[in-house]
């Protein structure tokens, strides 16, 4: 994709999207949404303070803000994170671990792992404790806090390629100021409580499995959560200058309802290649498993809802896209016409020869009615001739009585109308 | 690594072979190895550290080359994780490449240290790395401790108890340095870049040593996926890998499996497999291949194309 309206004083583009962007903030009254929209209120900053990194492009702060969002309750599964990110190929990122409602010791152990690192990598992360608010308060949060002039999330048991930052700033270099977005594989882990020196550990059951599109699609986008929330990173001025904070009320796919408003609104760049790794535990805790069916079935309604609610801008292309899915739905709609007529002559074809089969049926039950009546006149002849021929009078004149026996039953036969049926000896 | 009072913590080496590794990963896996080391070294699991690098490029990283080893100075680039986790930084460019094994024992040959850390420089070693290895050789029967890889784990088992395993994968394990005098270091002759720790494992099992795998002792490994979820990896990579899928059993004296994986190789549609399979075979037929091991095969597992039972495999549909 390339910049977004390209030539357009960046003021006046500003400007612009400004009004755009009030269509596609959270909805108003949902719970936390409109504190989200304004700054989170408490913990790390309040709700008046200014961005702690300074202006849009800001050359002092570094391209990228990392927010790992923790409970601080997984320190095995956090610390594989931080050493994913420790390893990165390129350094110009910062870290803010957000630890949500933490409680007693919980924060103090993730400052003494931090600490545990290289001071060239602990001196870009910052341990920040986030009181209250729903799942993504750390979220809108650490955006406040960030110094970086994008901003991109990793929850304490994603992982990232050596390559993850690497391939966010590639895309932001090719597309300023657009939403950049990598592909996540993901891989099955299983818990493995207490099993690793008393401490809870995991264990990989199968390998990564690249499930997501290694490009953004917006129209399918549409259609359900393509990119999970370690996939896509976006410009930090974008999340107060227009609105883009992560929606507070909802329980899950926050990051479906953040990214397809950012999408609208700034375009999606692509990294196209594979540069972090998704969780799926097969026990133990994670939002797929602690939230119920309902729950998530609900929070889809409810983008769906925002969606269809707002205007949706798309990048460009866009156009060409919808053009040939139309083509191809018309293609579809013409299928679907030819089917039905096709369907149409064959219930015909169905019926007539259902009709036909109806009554040769019918056919066939008096043919078969013929054969019983047949069948028993022979049992009825085979029964004479045996009783006839057991007879001592039949043994003693056999041969003056065949010819009248035979004369009798032949006109027996005439007389009911059985000619041929009886036996001939 | 339990140790008798008043015995002094041991010294650790840690070494790695580069070829063309860019400078700034190099560095990069400097100052985690010091970090880890430093770590190591206030928790009293250590004492002394020193890392070697070795060079297999053409042209040397730093410094002068040659086969005297260059220490370089402290401060030079990067004085804090020097200063802090490591005693010594030895520099060493082999004007040759000799692969992974063939490098690592040219470094072993000065090893005076009580442990070594062999480690691939594509790595970053994770703050309690050190640590939690030595911790892994509280048991005296233990020879060999291989740290857990992110993010791409090895998919081989282990036992979830003891934490026992078929071999220990060199990208990054620490093993007492007795071991490796015992067996005399990696297999440079027979395996050049792939199966020399498969092969150094299983011989230091038939020394009577275990080996365990460490959950705990993380290391991040460079590995990435490619479009369709499948790991990347390098025409050598390949080649060796395909030269070993021979080598090892020969050497462990299942010749049937080596001529079936020789014949596999044969029947290829691939060049490469074909061209490793033609010098296999003018090796057979030379006379040119190692003396079988192992005969009673207590140590070698093949389990399908893999040298020990997998929890998954990175081939799975």
């Amino acid at each position: 994709m390339s910049a977004f309206l390209p030539g357009t004083p960046a003021a006046d583009t500003l400007e612009w999207l400004r009004e755009v962007a009030a269509a596609a903030r959270p909805a108003a009254g949902a719970a936390g949404a409109a504190d989200a929209a304004g700054g989170p209120g408490d913990a790390a900053g309040g709700p008046d303070d200014a961005p702690a990194g300074g202006q849009p492009g800001d050359a002092e702060g570094p391209f990228l803000t990392v927010l790992v969002r923790t409970q601080g309750t997984r320190p095995a599964t956090l610390e594989d994170t931080l050493l994913t990110l420790a390893a990165q190929t390129c350094d110009d990122f910062e870290v803010l671990v957000l630890v949500h409602d933490p409680v007693d010791g919980t924060l103090a152990a993730v400052e003494e792992t931090v600490g545990t690192f290289h001071p060239r990598f602990a001196g870009r992360v910052r341990v920040v404790a986030v009181e209250g608010g729903g799942r993504s308060r750390p979220l809108n949060v650490g955006a406040r806090l960030a110094r970086g002039r994008y901003v991109a999330m990793l929850d304490d048991d994603d992982l990232a390629f050596a390559h993850w930052v690497a391939s966010f700033k590639a895309a932001a270099e090719r597309a300023r100021g657009a939403v950049v977005r990598c592909c996540v594989a993901t891989q099955l882990v299983r818990a493995l409580p207490g099993a690793w020196g008393g401490t809870d550990g995991y264990e990989v059951a199968g390998r990564p499995h690249v499930d997501y599109p290694l490009t953004f699609d917006h129209l399918d986008h549409l259609v359900d959560n393509r990119t999970p929330n370690n996939g896509y990173a976006v410009p930090r001025a974008a999340v107060w200058d227009l609105g883009l904070t992560w929606d507070e009320s909802l329980p899950v796919l926050e990051d479906w309802d953040h990214l397809l408003r950012a999408a609208s609104l700034l375009g999606v760049e692509s990294a196209a290649t594979v540069s972090a790794l998704l969780r799926a535990w097969s026990e133990g805790s994670s939002s797929k498993t602690v939230h119920s069916e309902e729950v998530w079935k609900e929070a889809h309604r409810l983008v769906e809802e925002r969606q269809t609610a707002a205007p949706v801008l798309f990048a460009r292309g866009a156009a060409a896209a919808l053009r040939a899915r139309a083509a191809r739905d018309d293609v579809a709609v013409r299928e679907h016409a030819r089917l039905r007529a096709e369907a149409r002559h064959l219930r015909q074809v169905v019926d007539l020869l259902s009709g036909q089969l109806d009554e040769a049926g019918r056919r066939l039950e008096a043919v078969d009615e013929g054969v019983v009546a047949l069948r028993h006149a022979l049992e009825d002849a085979e029964a004479q001739l045996r009783a006839m021929r057991a007879s001592t009078t039949w043994r003693l004149g056999r041969a003056a009585q065949t010819p009248l026996s035979l004369a009798r039953r032949l006109a027996d036969s005439l007389r009911d109308g059985r000619a041929g049926s009886g036996p001939v000896t | 690594m339990t140790r008798p009072a008043g015995t002094p913590p041991p010294s650790l080496r840690v070494q790695t072979v580069l070829y063309r590794t860019p400078p700034e990963a190099v560095d990069r896996f400097r100052q985690a190895v010091s970090a880890a080391c430093a770590l190591a070294r206030r928790s009293g699991a250590i004492g002394s550290a020193t890392l070697w690098i070795g060079d297999s490029s053409p042209a040397p990283l730093v410094g002068a080359g040659g086969e005297s080893p260059v220490p370089v100075p402290t401060g030079a680039g990067a004085p804090e994780e020097v200063a802090d986790g490591l005693d010594q930084v030895h520099y060493l460019h082999f004007g040759a490449n000799l692969g992974s094994a063939g490098g690592h024992n040219r470094l072993f040959r000065d090893m005076t240290e009580d442990l070594v850390l062999v480690v691939n420089p594509d790595t970053y070693a994770a703050p309690r790395l050190v640590a939690e290895l030595v911790a892994g050789l509280a048991d005296p029967t233990v020879g060999v401790v291989e740290a857990r890889q992110l993010p791409l784990e090895h998919p081989k088992a282990h036992d979830p108890e003891t934490g026992d395993t078929s071999w220990a994968s060199g990208s990054c394990f620490l093993a007492r340095a007795q071991v490796v005098r015992a067996i005399g270091g990696f297999d440079a002759r027979l395996f050049f870049l792939h199966g020399d720790d498969v092969d150094f494992s299983w011989r230091a099992r038939l020394a009577g040593w275990r080996v365990v795998h460490r959950p705990t002792a993380r290391i991040f490994h460079d590995k990435r996926l490619s479009d369709d979820g499948v790991i990347l990896a390098g025409e050598g990579e390949l080649e060796h890998s395909a030269r070993v899928r021979v080598l090892l059993p020969w050497r462990y004296d299942r010749r049937d499996l080596a001529l079936a994986a020789l014949a596999a190789l044969e029947a290829a549609p691939d060049e490469l497999s074909r061209r490793v399979a033609a010098e296999l075979r003018a090796r057979i037929d030379a006379g040119d291949m190692p003396e079988a091991i192992d005969h009673d095969h207590v140590v070698a597992q093949f389990v399908r194309a893999d040298y020990a039972e997998h929890r998954f495999s990175y081939a799975d549909p």
